[in-house]
């Protein structure tokens, strides 16, 4: 009873003295840590830099965004299946994903000043894989080839917002996001003119690649 | 041996700030309202003052943006726009929507670039970047959904990363180009216009003329004139 009482009174209670009502943009850098659980039951751990971008409307307690996060690094070891043809390879990749989310904004302050906040939303995802050194079962595939996985799932968010009166004052956020995308599409595109790439096969994913990505973002408000 | 008489040399150099400097701070001389010796002289002064807009004034810039990009798109891009590009496949893409397998140059430089010239020519006719963000949005959008699929279906990220990470390079290309304007130097003054051409143009509302009087005896006064 005692934790309702408590659920209900941080929902409704609305005394935030910070910016409201208004349209704000968000940027900052992250980190990100990546498993994509592969066709033959391995696991690739990636992890890479980038950054984030949300734009939205600030209420009093809540926020709704449209949030981009953006990140690139290494890969070693990948496994994969394309085009009917096994590959095992080295190289880099990035990760961009979209979505919407809705975030709340508590009163509870963790650390003075500095208000917790959770958030909720759905995320649409492209991987982009560009294999440097690899080896295949057949020859059909290339070093200019790069692989694109479409994913999507839901996306969790938990951290910390700066509480200031103006969005003029650059709040400063620092999260912890958490999302799970099972890959829709997989594409293998021809990159040889990087003008007009080409793609050579798009398949439905039968392969069941999941992908888990935690990501430390951290960033301020840009006006 | 070298090392450190490179070393030496550099330190000396980094920290020998007086070289070419006047024996006593310029600053100590001035009086009240006297010009800080130190800066040059500026006729004008570049900056942005927002406004509001009405909705009509808004309608006629997406309009005017809307028109030029179906002047640019072809004339930008004519051989995709030549062999791609028909009213068939504009038919068949529209309404779609896909992640394209763009490599990062577009995505990642064109777009953007093309997004921060699109808030900065909305910056100019008076908008708060808020506000020009959202206008870029909408511009952008329309590009999207209703001129580029003339050659392939509209893409998410060049939906989202368009505007939006064209704003944040747009804010920090407006921050350095007003730097660079208002150092009232040739080559500054230069660069600041190719970083941001949106202040050349008549409708670039933030130009301020400064007119500095003087009365013969102790007064002086500047005067801010700016064109709407």
């Amino acid at each position: 009873m005692k934790v309702y009482l408590i659920i209900i009174f941080i929902f409704f209670s609305t005394s935030l003295f910070s910016y409201e009502n208004v349209m704000a943009l968000k940027s900052g850098i992250g980190v990100a840590q990546s498993t994509i659980h592969a066709f033959d039951s391995s696991e690739d751990h990636m992890t890479g830099t980038g950054f984030n971008t949300q734009f939205g409307y600030r209420f009093t307690n809540w926020e709704v965004n449209l949030t981009s996060y953006i990140y690139w690094g290494k890969i070693d070891d990948l496994r994969f299946e394309a085009n009917n043809t096994s590959i095992i390879g080295s190289g880099v990749f990035s990760n961009v994903s979209f979505g919407p989310i809705a975030k709340y904004i508590f009163d509870f302050q963790p650390l003075q000043g500095w208000n917790l906040y959770l958030g909720g939303g759905y995320a649409y995802s492209l991987q982009t894989v560009k294999l440097k050194e690899f080896q295949s079962s057949n020859g059909s595939f290339n070093s200019n080839y790069k692989l694109n996985y479409i994913s999507r799932g839901p996306t969790a968010a938990i951290g910390i917002e700066e509480l200031l009166p103006f969005k003029e004052m650059h709040a400063v956020y620092i999260e912890l996001l958490y999302s799970n995308q099972i890959s829709k599409r997989v594409s293998v595109v021809d990159t040889t003119d990087f003008a007009e790439v080409k793609t050579i096969t798009t398949e439905e994913s039968r392969q069941k690649i999941r992908g888990s990505f935690f990501m430390l973002n951290a960033g301020i408000t840009l006006f | 041996m070298i090392n450190i008489r490179v070393l030496t040399l550099g330190l000396l150099l980094l920290f020998s700030f007086d070289g070419f400097s006047q024996e006593t701070n310029p600053i100590d001389k001035l009086d009240s309202g006297e010009r800080d010796p130190r800066k040059r002289q500026v006729d004008y002064h570049y900056g942005y003052k927002n406004r509001p807009h009405s909705f009509k004034e808004a309608s006629t810039h997406v309009a005017a943006v809307y028109g030029i990009t179906w002047v640019l798109y072809p004339a930008t891009q004519p051989k995709v726009f030549r062999d791609k590009g028909s009213f068939k496949n504009y038919k068949r893409n529209f309404g779609r929507l896909v992640f394209d397998h763009d490599e990062p140059f577009w995505n990642w430089f064109v777009h953007p670039i093309s997004g921060s010239q699109l808030y900065l020519f909305y910056r100019a006719n008076g908008y708060s970047r808020v506000d020009s963000l959202g206008m870029s949005f909408i511009s952008s959008t329309l590009f999207e959904l209703t001129v580029e699929i003339y050659t392939e279906p509209a893409s998410v990220q060049d939906l989202y990363q368009t505007p939006v990470i064209g704003s944040i390079l747009g804010l920090g290309l407006e921050n350095l180009s007003m730097y660079l304007l208002n150092s009232g130097n040739v080559l500054g003054k230069f660069l600041g216009h190719a970083l941001n051409p949106a202040t050349l143009f008549w409708f670039y509302e933030g130009k301020v003329q400064m007119i500095p009087r003087y009365n013969g005896k102790k007064t002086g006064s500047l005067t801010f004139v700016m064109d709407f």
